[in-house]
């Protein structure tokens, strides 16, 4: 009987699976191999993020610098960055100050700390500005901000309802900031509220404006119809597309365009102007028509008046009362402007022509008291009114 | 250039192809109007529960003339009979063989309903007449699943579940043992049809891994297909998992109850009238006990709980041939994944209410429901953002199924309506929606003998949304090959074009982030998949066996979160295409007391996307990144022995690393788009610097769970005791890597349990 010959296609089967069993075995056993587990990849994308804006309208520069980190909690460590703002015009270099504030998350339930650096430093318009954040090794992230021109705009205010013309390469932001109140007459913060802009006509600089100053209903609260206007503007290459059409969609804070070089984040350079939202009523119309008696330009020459109105014999600031001021131009046109005082008593008035003749009124019926004429650009702190009610 | 419609155009004439072919077998059946029928449903007679898989032959003398296997309602059909005097002959596996004479009139259809009785001994492995069902012998790619499967796989609690023999399955991949989502070859935890009953369960599987809503001591069987399912299932992409719930006793009252660290239940069942009345009810109530439990076994608290409330009851037609039963559950799920991170929650409730009937009628076999599903969900992460999704879903679907010539056709209709609705909360982002579906399809599959050991079917669902999706044809094919002179070997394969109309969206990006919120897709835009695949099982020697699969499926419209550096929760949706394919060999032996099965799966999934997003980030706009399920090496072994009164049993199972998108750290971002941010007063919104969408590995975890059983017997009770440890030799799993807090989660460490099952005495009523 001759013995069972083999095919030499299984000799090849049981070659290939003596070959292959040991490599899946190898493979499970090299799977099942414990390796030290390191999630976190190494960053590459420079030591800091810059976040903030420089100001033309701004006493105080504020930036926040912050090393990238790996852990989700910012703490209150301090930071190995040495900060500084240069002129790329002059070459001027401006060591800026550390301070870090403490936030309370309350998505997170812990305070959280971050580090924002700040100067004094007055801005230049149309200037170039280079923030750099240096760590010890040398490693530094730095961001490039082109200045805008100094905002410049026409405003008109009789009722509650304003017409304000901008003169910006890109007009950003035009929002009112409302001072609430509880019933009870105690302070409550402010809210804001948004206005849509035109498209720039005629010209192309000019963006015209429509602003509702109609009082803000906010739930248990009272407006105090003190009421601010801020507008913001910046150079055309601003990478951030105009604000939503629905104010209430989700913003996409993740989308951020970056001008950080090796590093992250955004630093934008704008021109700002917050001033009063007085309401205004002609007196004398001007040669050019009865409402342009209350048509103020802020610009480079407008003049302000500042000051204080205090309770007597109290000596209290006296809180969200109306202050007008009367305003004779020089053409002839006169007008009263009026707005409230702040929680301090305080007030101002601004966009004024030079050469003007004013006067001040500390109540809708008390007396106007004269002020000097103003010079171009002039600041003027006036000296305090006082009532002598509500002590 | 390939027309965009040239699929709709190649299902319609399958479609077509398909009609012609039911219609020339109804035409053609006055022909054959002078063979004859036998059908019959079989049941065990002890639980009354139809039985599945059962060989059905018609004997001339000796020799098996015709034969068939019961299906899923232990239905069986033979025509093209001659009249005659025959020998009628069912056999299952763990049942008595049941032989009869049977005269079968010329022309006429003959009902025989019959029960076959249990047979210890098979069960015993003494005598063995057929191989049993097991994890390699499947039928066209589905497994049967039977309790007893399900009971031999070590659980911390004294009975087994369905979840935890499923993962034992090769192409079945969990993220660990918590969170209650299964992956399956591919797909997405909601990509899979879990039914109770015929009743829709949207997320079966409880948030401690362990378990589900289908315990052993309430399923009769499953059968789960892990791809490539037939028509009767439709409106998911990824697998199906049928489970047929048992019947209450009808031969006496049964309270049982268990108790171990992990979880605690109590039964009663039994008949509504005297014993044997054919009316039946079967209550069990279920309650997580490992919060309680686990600081004092596990060393820390594990803050995750669960509960289920279920009824079902049952009536039986005396022969069998007619059952009706209404069917009710309520499961709730609640915890964190994190047990420190106490500000994060989840939680999930299913609700579940039905009836069904099914009746053979002469040679029409009908299957009727009627039911009402719900999910709803939410969380709250990291204490501040809170979710919340609910999906309800409206079903009512009758089926007939009925010899034709030597073949079978399958015919239903459904209509069905699914609300839902989701809402997000979380700071700068809020999101709402709600939306709906009305409409219902038919469908029909044909089980047609080809001879020589070749059986196709045929089938296709037609699905008609109204407002929501255009008509659509979901063609599909199944067919088998059993070639003679090999015993129990078969060669399956399976085809088939998938669509779903419900999305389930998970936050992907966190692991932890087991929320799932349930949408619809964008507008005609339902997520499809076409499947193919084969698969080769054999017997060898005596009790050994093994079988090869192989899958690959093309995945087009996935809805996938938008990917976004906030960390936070997006209900923007992008659509992702993807493949994925794969490999398994399976071995299984059992013999005598012994019974061992080894299992190595390979799987590799692929997405590609494109998002505004990436281009922004990695400057690319389309990014192809593996899923996080995407598990490529997997391997289980399991076995247990019987020695006397005990039953020793182990489990060990070993995953490679799934995929995460690694950090890169983190800072604030501000909105300068609405509003000029300020820097001083508000802190910003932080985000998580990711680097490319799951560029990274977790570690591959593996883990030895052990068991030892003794059943004690106290007068006519039984005391089931069962000592055990989950993670035997303590390795350290990561369970998920939480990339917004930079912390790394763990599975469960050493976890020893003894568990107690109080129990009517085997043997007793049951």
């Amino acid at each position: 009987m001759t013995p069972p010959t083999r095919h030499p296609r299984d000799r090849i089967r049981r070659r290939a699976a003596s070959r292959a069993l040991p490599l899946v075995a190898a493979a499970l056993l090299a799977a099942a191999c414990d390796r030290p587990f390191e999630p976190v990849v190494e960053n590459r994308n420079g030591p800091f993020s810059i976040a903030g804006y420089l100001d033309l309208g701004a006493d105080t520069q504020w930036v926040r610098v912050m090393p990238v980190r790996q852990t989700l909690l910012a703490e209150p460590e301090p930071i190995d960055a040495v900060v500084t703002l240069r002129h790329e015009g002059s070459g001027r270099l401006v060591a800026l100050r550390d301070s870090l504030f403490r936030y309370s998350d309350e998505r997170l339930g812990a305070d959280v700390y971050a580090h924002l650096f700040w100067t004094t430093e007055r801005l230049e318009p149309r200037a170039r500005y280079r923030l750099i954040a240096t760590r010890s090794d040398g490693a530094a992230s730095s961001a490039a901000v082109e200045m805008p021109d100094e905002l410049e705009f026409t405003y008109l205010n009789l009722r509650d309802t304003a017409y304000v013309e901008v003169r910006a390469e890109r007009l950003l932001l035009v929002e009112t900031f409302h001072a609430l109140r509880t019933p009870g007459g105690i302070p409550a913060g402010s809210g804001a509220r948004r206005h849509f802009r035109g498209t720039p006509f005629g010209q192309p600089r000019r963006f015209p404006v429509t602003v509702d100053g109609a009082p803000l209903t906010a739930l248990g609260l009272v407006d105090a119809r003190r009421i601010e206007l801020r507008l913001v503007a910046a150079r055309p290459d601003w990478p951030f597309e105009n604000p939503p059409t629905n104010l209430s969609a989700p913003a996409l804070p993740d989308t951020t365009p970056s001008n950080v070089e090796n590093g992250l984040g955004f630093l934008g350079g704008v021109a700002s102007r917050t001033i009063p939202f007085p309401r205004c009523d002609v007196l004398a119309p001007r040669a050019d028509g009865r409402f342009s008696a209350c048509m103020v330009t802020h610009d480079r020459r407008a003049a302000a008046v500042y000051g204080r109105v205090i309770r007597q014999p109290c000596n209290r600031p006296h809180q969200l009362s109306e202050v007008g001021l009367r305003a004779t131009w020089t053409d002839g046109g006169s007008a009263v402007l009026r707005w409230r005082t702040g929680w301090e008593g305080e007030y101002r008035f601004e966009g004024l022509e030079p050469g003007s003749t004013l006067a001040l009124q500390a109540t809708p019926t008390g007396p106007f008291v004269p002020l000097p004429r103003l010079a171009p650009g002039q600041r003027y702190q006036a000296p305090d009114l006082f009532v002598t009610t509500g002590c | 250039m390939r027309s965009p419609h040239s699929g709709h155009r190649v299902a319609a004439s399958y479609l077509l192809a398909l009609a012609l072919l039911c219609a020339h077998a109804l035409v053609a059946a006055p022909a054959r109007a002078q063979t004859a029928t036998v059908q019959g449903i079989v049941i065990d007679r002890a639980t009354s529960q139809p039985l599945l898989g059962a060989t059905v032959s018609i004997q001339l003398g000796t020799e098996a003339i015709r034969s068939a296997r019961t299906d899923r309602n232990g239905l069986y059909q033979v025509g093209g009979l001659p009249g005659g005097s025959y020998r009628l002959r069912i056999a299952l596996f763990g049942y008595a063989l049941h032989e009869e004479t049977l005269v079968v009139p010329t022309g006429q259809s003959v009902t025989a309903n019959r029960s076959l009785a249990p047979d210890p001994l098979q069960l015993e492995g003494i005598q063995v007449t057929q191989q049993p069902p097991g994890a390699v012998q499947r039928e066209l790619g589905g497994q049967i699943i039977s309790s007893r499967d399900i009971g031999r796989i070590p659980t911390p609690a004294a009975s087994g579940d369905l979840v935890t023999y499923l993962q034992t399955m090769p192409g079945v991949v969990t993220s660990g043992d918590r969170g209650g989502q299964l992956f399956i070859r591919g797909g997405t935890a909601t990509e899979n049809l879990a039914l109770m009953d015929g009743m829709l369960v949207y997320q079966p599987f409880h948030i401690t891994g362990f378990f589900s809503v289908f315990p052993e001591d309430l399923v009769d069987r499953a059968e789960f297909f892990p791809g490539g399912f037939g028509a009767r299932y439709d409106d998911r992409i990824s697998s199906v998992l049928d489970v047929q719930m048992r019947d209450g006793s009808r031969s006496g009252r049964v309270v049982a109850a268990s108790v171990s660290p992990f979880v605690a239940d109590a039964r009663a069942e039994g008949p509504i009238g005297p014993a044997g009345a054919p009316v039946s009810y079967l209550v069990s109530v279920r309650r997580s006990l490992i919060e309680e439990t686990s600081p004092w076994l596990l060393g820390e608290k594990q803050p995750v709980g669960f509960g289920s409330v279920y009824l079902k009851i049952s009536s039986l037609a005396r022969d069998g041939g007619a059952r009706c039963s209404v069917t009710a559950l309520r499961s709730d799920d609640r915890g964190g994944l994190d047990p420190r991170d106490p500000a994060s929650r989840v939680g999930w409730s299913n609700t579940v209410v039905g009836a069904r009937c099914v009746a053979l009628s002469g040679r029409n076999f009908g299957d009727t429901k009627v039911a009402f599903s719900r999910i709803a969900n939410e969380a709250i992460t990291r204490g501040a953002s809170e979710f919340s999704s609910a999906a309800n879903h409206f079903s009512a679907s009758a089926d007939i199924s009925r010899p034709v010539g030597r073949a079978r056709l399958n015919l239903g209709a459904f209509s069905r309506v699914e609300l839902v609705n989701f809402d997000f909360v979380e700071f700068q982002s809020y999101g709402k929606g709600d939306g709906g579906r009305l409409g219902g399809g038919i469908y029909a599959e044909a089980d047609v003998p080809l001879g020589g050991g070749v059986r196709v079917l045929p089938g296709a669902t037609l699905s008609w949304y109204p407002a929501a999706f255009s008509t659509a044809i979901e063609p599909r094919l199944r067919a088998s090959w059993t070639p003679r002179g090999l015993a129990d070997a078969e060669l399956s394969a399976a085809a088939g074009l998938y669509r779903q109309r419900i999305a389930g969206i998970s936050d992907r990006r966190d692991a932890s982030s087991v929320f799932t919120a349930w949408m619809e897709p964008p507008a005609d835009s339902e997520l499809e998949a076409l499947h193919a695949q084969g698969s080769w099982q054999q017997a060898l020697a005596a009790g050994l066996s093994y079988s090869v699969d192989a899958y690959y499926r093309r995945l087009r419209r996935l809805p996938v979160t938008t990917w976004s550096n906030a960390a936070r929760f997006s209900p923007e949706l992008s659509l992702a295409d993807g493949t994925s394919h794969g490999a398994d060999v399976r071995l299984e032996y059992r013999r005598g007391p012994f019974y061992g099965f080894a299992a190595y799966g390979y799987g590799w999934t692929r997405y590609a996307s494109e998002q505004e997003g990436f281009g922004t980030w990695y400057g690319e706009p389309v990014m192809s990144f593996h899923p996080p399920h995407d598990r490529r090496h997997q391997a289980n072994a399991l076995s247990s022995l019987r020695l006397g009164r005990y039953t020793m049993a182990a489990r060990w199972e070993l995953g490679s690393g799934l995929p995460f998108t690694r950090p890169i750290g983190f800072d604030e971002t501000f909105n300068y788009r609405a509003a000029l941010p300020n820097v001083r007063g508000n802190f910003g919104d932080t985000r998580v610097l990711l680097d490319r969408p799951y560029g990274g590995r977790l570690p591959a975890t593996h883990r030895l769970d052990l068991s030892l059983e003794r059943p004690v017997t106290v007068r006519s009770r039984e005391i089931q005791i069962q000592a055990g440890v989950i993670n035997a030799y303590g390795q350290r799993n990561i369970f998920y890597y939480d990339v917004f807090t930079n912390r790394r989660i763990d599975q469960l460490p050493f976890a020893p349990y003894l568990s107690l099952k109080l129990q009517p005495r085997a043997g007793g009523a049951r």
